[in-house]
């Protein structure tokens, strides 16, 4: 309850009054410093763009070979990331002869010493960016590759991944294979992440196919990877097609390695599907057409659709007959693709029942429409 | 081919990428111009009537498809000469493209000799 005069309540007001106004009056003002300081940030950094790209361009289409001004114009930490943001992005955009020379200014002294300070950091974040920037260059010392060796082993996902990438820019498959390896053993690497490292870890500019198989072929007896990341491993050595370790995947089906882990049986299907190797298939005709998992036996209706072969119809009919609906309708593929006798069968499926009738009806439909 | 009266428009939304192609062709004495952005493009297009467009199929806003398209409905803009500069190697979008009347089809990562060689021939034609 208010108890004073009213002259001091009128005060009170009025103190209230002008501190809103004057907090109003603070707010506006740093909001447009804010702005105008944010302006001129983006200002800085479009003349800055412009100096770079400039500079970049007349260096790669051969204009400027001398570096010494640009270096001179690289000062801070604001310079080098977006000088190395720039760089990167038209990379991942040109290839031939400009990518060399693009590579060569990252390893301008001045951006290089950052980027070895950053690695030498204890922040896991400047590791990380550092390890990116590795991944971009060729010229890596001795020095710098032990710390990506040490960092490929992080706890930090995101240190681990960005260190065996930086690890997988070197020419060497050895240290490719260690960066592999390392992130092969992680339990929750992904999928995706998994191949992109497979894919990285095959050399396209230069011929390493034989030793690159040697390694891989290791790494698929090494335990300590999880059964996934093993199929992945195993889908990837199909699609990339290093044919040489077909024998060895199929011991592996045949002698039944890992045949407890559905990721490593299916990818060991997928492959021998792909490298269209039919002494797998008498095998899969005993063993995984009655698999309990319906991924496998999809799998092998798919692998059975790529050998192309009819004395796998028996097979297929059983599998169009599955439980489960996505078995049924690869299982029907397979048969569409196999001609006239995988036709014929079809035909005498569709008298069976009404259900297959239906299914069979769509599937051919699609195939002659595709 | 080099000649001052030779236009081409670029629509392509890397400002790297179109830096350095401008540069390329400018020197190789063709008028450029470049557009960030598909609507950008269409209207430059039409303004300009360029004897070539290079047109990302990766654009902000419409895509590179969805111009190409609208260039060919326009009976003042069907019969300009365009070129598809695509991240993806999809035998779709090739398949897709050659069907709207793309006379080359260059995917990134590219190389610049290779566009040039490209363009020049495209030109010719």
């Amino acid at each position: 309850m208010f108890t004073g005069t009213e002259s001091d309540a009128i005060r009170f007001v009025w103190i209230i009054a002008s501190l809103l106004a004057i907090l109003s009056l603070y707010l506006l003002f740093t909001s447009v410093i804010v702005r105008v300081a944010s302006r001129y940030v983006e200002r800085q950094k479009e003349k800055r763009k412009n100096l770079y790209y400039g500079f970049i361009i007349a260096y790669i289409t051969g204009e400027r070979n001398d570096t010494t001004k640009l270096e001179k114009k690289i000062k801070s930490e604001f310079d080098i990331d977006l000088f190395v943001e720039i760089i990167a992005d038209m990379m991942s955009q040109l290839d031939g002869q400009e990518y060399p020379k693009l590579q060569a200014l990252l390893v301008l002294p001045v951006v290089k010493t950052h980027f070895w300070d950053r690695l030498r950091s204890r922040i896991v974040n400047k590791q990380t960016e550092a390890c990116l920037y590795y991944a971009l260059i060729l010229d890596v010392n001795d020095d710098e590759r032990a710390y990506l060796r040490t960092y490929v082993k992080s706890n930090s996902a995101l240190l681990a991944h960005s260190a065996a990438s930086g690890l997988l820019s070197s020419n060497d498959p050895a240290l490719r294979y260690e960066a592999v390896l390392n992130m092969a053993r992680k339990k929750r690497i992904s999928r995706l992440a998994m191949l992109e490292m497979l894919y990285k870890f095959h050399n396209t500019q230069v011929d390493q196919f034989e030793e690159e198989a040697e390694f891989l072929s290791e790494l698929l007896t090494d335990t300590s990877i999880p059964g996934n990341n093993i199929g992945v491993v195993i889908r990837s050595i199909a699609d990339i097609g290093y044919s040489q370790l077909v024998m060895v995947l199929y011991d592996f089906l045949e002698s039944g390695y890992r045949a407890d882990e559905d990721d490593v049986v299916d990818g060991l299907i997928y492959a021998m599907g792909r490298f269209q190797f039919g002494p797998a298939g008498d095998w899969m005709m005993k063993t995984t057409v009655t698999h309990p998992n319906a991924r496998i036996r999809r799998a092998t209706a798919h692998a059975f659709e790529i050998f192309n072969d009819t004395r796998y119809l028996p097979s297929l009919l059983i599998l169009a007959h599955d439980s489960e609906l996505t078995v049924r309708i690869r299982a029907i593929f397979a048969m569409v693709a196999m001609g006239p006798e995988g036709q014929a069968h079809l035909d005498e499926l569709s008298e069976q029942t009404s259900d297959l009738q239906t299914l069979i009806r769509s599937i051919r439909n699609e195939m002659e429409t595709a | 081919m080099s000649d001052e009266s030779i236009r081409v428009l670029l629509i392509e939304d890397n400002p790297g990428i179109s830096r350095l192609v401008e540069f390329k062709l400018s020197h190789e004495k063709m008028k450029v111009v470049v557009a960030d952005n598909g609507i950008t493009g269409l209207a430059k297009a039409k303004e300009l009537m360029p004897d070539l467009i290079l047109l990302d199929v990766m654009l902000p806003g419409i895509g590179g498809f969805e111009v190409l398209q609208a260039i060919r409905e326009d009976p003042q803009t069907k019969n300009l000469k365009v070129i598809m500069l695509t991240s993806k190697n999809r035998e779709e979008d090739l398949q897709r493209g050659f069907s709207m009347g793309v006379i080359e089809y260059i995917s990134k990562p590219f190389k610049l000799g290779e566009l040039m060689m490209r363009i020049n021939r495209a030109l010719e034609k």
